[in-house]
């Protein structure tokens, strides 16, 4: 009869990093924060908080609402869409593989979104369409991970800070606690939002004059509408 | 006491303060899903380095998750001094998103490899490890190097580090030649384990990946029998007076399910391989089959036509609490748990065609990956993300049409054949070695 021999492999041991991981953080943290930050933060932090107890009521109440107004419309109809989901499904793509029902999806998407956006002012919080198009760009450089378990459930909190030329300054996830946690699902989901903030620098068009408004902002990345 | 006051105003004006500060929140609702992009020297050192790492490029490329970037564009070239601190502005610039490097020293016949793998974008190292076997041995660690930055970069287990069984076909179709035959999840190490003068179908593995079940027709007698991968001795699984077929191991690996069959009915057993206690967990007139435990072995999902037509059933180890999950149109079969427990992998018949889709264990989110004139049989990869099946397509003109082995992601992307010498079927996947 014939044997299937299996030949063992010895001592996985860790390989640690070689001393340079401490200096490249170093480097990242102090050299971009310190020139950029630090001239412009420290200027404005003074005149603002005069001006910002005004908008402050209306700030954050209007930035939340308008996406969390926008999603459950045109969002909860979406699904419906065979190409909203990433996971593909032979029985319901076959019928109708029509390219103009999602684009009239996304005109649609784009028309509700930009409705919101009438009563913006200058000086304050970005438009609607301002964030849709940072949204844009983020969507196009995030790589979901589709496939693993509970992927829809995965949702991962994202604080940036850019320079003025939009380059991204500083990225750090917002739960380390529950990134130092040891779930390696949640680890590397977090990377790959990381990576899509590392990737999409410089992030473009965005309104020079607001930059008080952009220069620190949050990105929650939950994938729960393409992945069901 | 003036201090106090100060000082809980002073705590009143922070918290005050925070609505002020409250950052521009923004929900990030889609992305793209495309393969990540990422580069693999040779390691440095010995020869093998170049072998090894184009077997960690191919396997991570057959995922269908990454893509290998051609050498060819490498700005950098991964020296020994600086194998453990890339230039990570020359990986950037080829749009590298991950860069594993590492080295190889055969000393004697054995090989002792150490990698590491890095974030390029943030510039830092995230895994590294060493192995050290025999030289003969180099594919099983550049598989276990794949399954390391698979699963750092998905954060699921990897698969790499298995094999598959299965039954080769071979002759003429009345005269066709069925042996069981293994090979390494990428083809390679193929081996013939029966010589093919009987009959034997529907391998599976236990969890040791070391024994398998199958059903074999020995004097022409149809029965569940196990067998040692290594030494290649065969024992038949209790001895029941009708035919016993479709087996498949528990988790633990300490006993099999069953069918059996008796007056055109059949019934899901249980058998303890110690002691070889049998237990019947159906009991009604009506074929039931294709049982499969969920990875806790607290359920057993299993095919029935109780109800009339073929469908997917649910019930307790104990074969208590019978539930149908399946409720779509046409017929269902070979339910297979997932071994990560959140699917279950059917063959569905519909409409004069057949399909390899997942269902929830409740029946739920019922999705199809594959269609074809003929698509069954699925059976899962370690961490349960992919599925192979077996793919027959019609002959035209008479003769054997061909069989052949598929892999499909469960997302429903990623088809691709699985070469295999001679026509195939029944394929069944490892878990990880060990």
């Amino acid at each position: 009869m014939v044997s299937v021999e299996l030949l063992p492999v010895q001592a996985m041991t860790n390989v640690r990093p070689q001393r340079l991981e401490q200096q490249e953080e170093k480097k990242e943290e102090k050299k971009p924060e310190p020139p950029k930050e630090q001239p412009k933060p420290e200027p404005k932090p003074e005149p603002k908080p005069v001006e910002e107890k005004k908008p402050a009521p209306v700030k954050p109440k209007e930035l939340e609402k308008m996406p969390e107004e926008k999603k459950p419309e045109p969002k909860k109809e979406k699904p419906a869409d065979d190409f909203e989901s990433v996971l593909k499904d032979v029985s319901k793509i076959k019928p109708k593989q029509d390219f103009s029902k999602i684009e009239k999806a996304f005109a649609e998407d784009a028309k509700t979104t930009r409705k919101g956006s009438s009563n913006y002012d200058p000086t304050k919080p970005l438009s609607a369409s301002e964030i849709d198009a940072i949204k844009e760009q983020i969507h196009k450089c995030w790589n979901i991970p589709s496939g693993a378990k509970d992927a829809k459930d995965m949702q991962v909190r994202v604080r940036v800070s850019l320079a003025q030329d939009g380059s991204v300054i500083n990225v750090s996830i917002a739960d380390t606690s529950r990134y130092n946690g040891g779930d390696p699902f949640y680890v590397s989901f977090a990377d790959s939002a990381v990576r899509a903030v590392r990737l999409c620098s410089p992030l473009k068009d965005l309104p020079k004059e607001k930059y008080s408004t952009w220069r620190d902002i949050e990105l929650n990345f939950d994938p729960k509408e393409m992945i069901y | 006491m003036k201090n106090i006051i100060r000082f809980f105003a002073f705590i009143i004006l922070i918290f005050a303060a925070v609505p002020a500060h409250a950052v521009l929140q923004i929900d990030i609702t889609k992305g793209s899903v495309s393969p990540m992009p990422i580069a693999l020297p040779d390691l440095v050192g010995d020869p093998a380095g170049v072998q090894i790492m184009q077997l960690v490029a191919a396997d991570l490329e057959r995922s269908g998750l990454f893509k290998p970037i051609d050498k060819k564009s490498f700005i950098q070239q991964i020296t020994a001094q600086n194998v453990a601190n890339p230039a990570f502005a020359d990986w950037r610039q080829i749009n590298a998103q991950a860069l594993a490097t590492g080295t190889v020293v055969n000393s004697g016949g054995k090989l002792q490899v150490e990698f590491r793998l890095f974030d390029v974008l943030a510039g830092h190292q995230i895994a590294g490890k060493s192995f050290g076997t025999e030289v003969v041995n180099w594919r099983r660690v550049s598989h276990l190097i794949a399954d390391e930055i698979y699963k750092r970069l998905t954060g699921e287990d990897g698969y790499f580090d298995s094999r598959i069984i299965y039954v080769s076909e071979s002759g003429p179709g009345k005269n066709r030649i069925k042996r069981l035959a293994i090979m390494d999840q990428d083809g390679a190490n193929h081996k013939f384990l029966t010589d093919g003068r009987e009959l034997v179908l529907t391998p599976r593995f236990s969890p040791s990946s070391q024994k398998i079940a199958y059903l074999a027709y020995h004097n022409k007698r149809p029965r569940v029998y196990t067998r040692d991968i290594e030494t290649g001795r065969e024992e038949v699984l209790g001895d029941f007076p009708g035919m016993s077929f479709a087996p498949r191991f528990s988790p633990d690996g300490a006993k099999v399910l069953m069918s059996v069959s008796a007056n055109g009915d059949s019934d899901v057993y249980i058998m303890d391989l110690a002691t070889r206690a049998k237990r019947r967990l159906t009991s009604n007139a009506a074929i039931n089959t294709s049982p499969s435990f969920s990875p806790d072995e607290k359920k057993i999902t299993f095919n029935s036509d109780r109800g009339g037509s073929q469908q997917l059933y649910t019930m307790h180890s104990d074969g208590s609490n019978v539930q149908r999950i399946s409720f779509g149109e046409g017929k269902y079969g070979t339910p297979v748990w997932s071994p990560r427990g959140d699917l279950i992998a059917f063959t569905k018949m519909h409409g004069g065609k057949f399909y390899i889709g997942v269902m929830r264990p409740d029946g739920s989110g019922e999705r199809l990956l594959t269609e074809s004139y003929l698509d069954e049989g699925p059976t899962w990869s370690p961490n349960g993300r992919v599925i192979i099946f077996t793919r027959q397509t019609p002959s035209y003109g008479g003769g054997h049409g061909s069989s052949k082995l598929f892999s499909i992601d469960l997302t429903g992307y990623n088809e691709r054949e699985i070469l295999t010498p001679t026509d195939a079927s029944d394929p069944a996947w490892s878990p990880l070695l060990k």
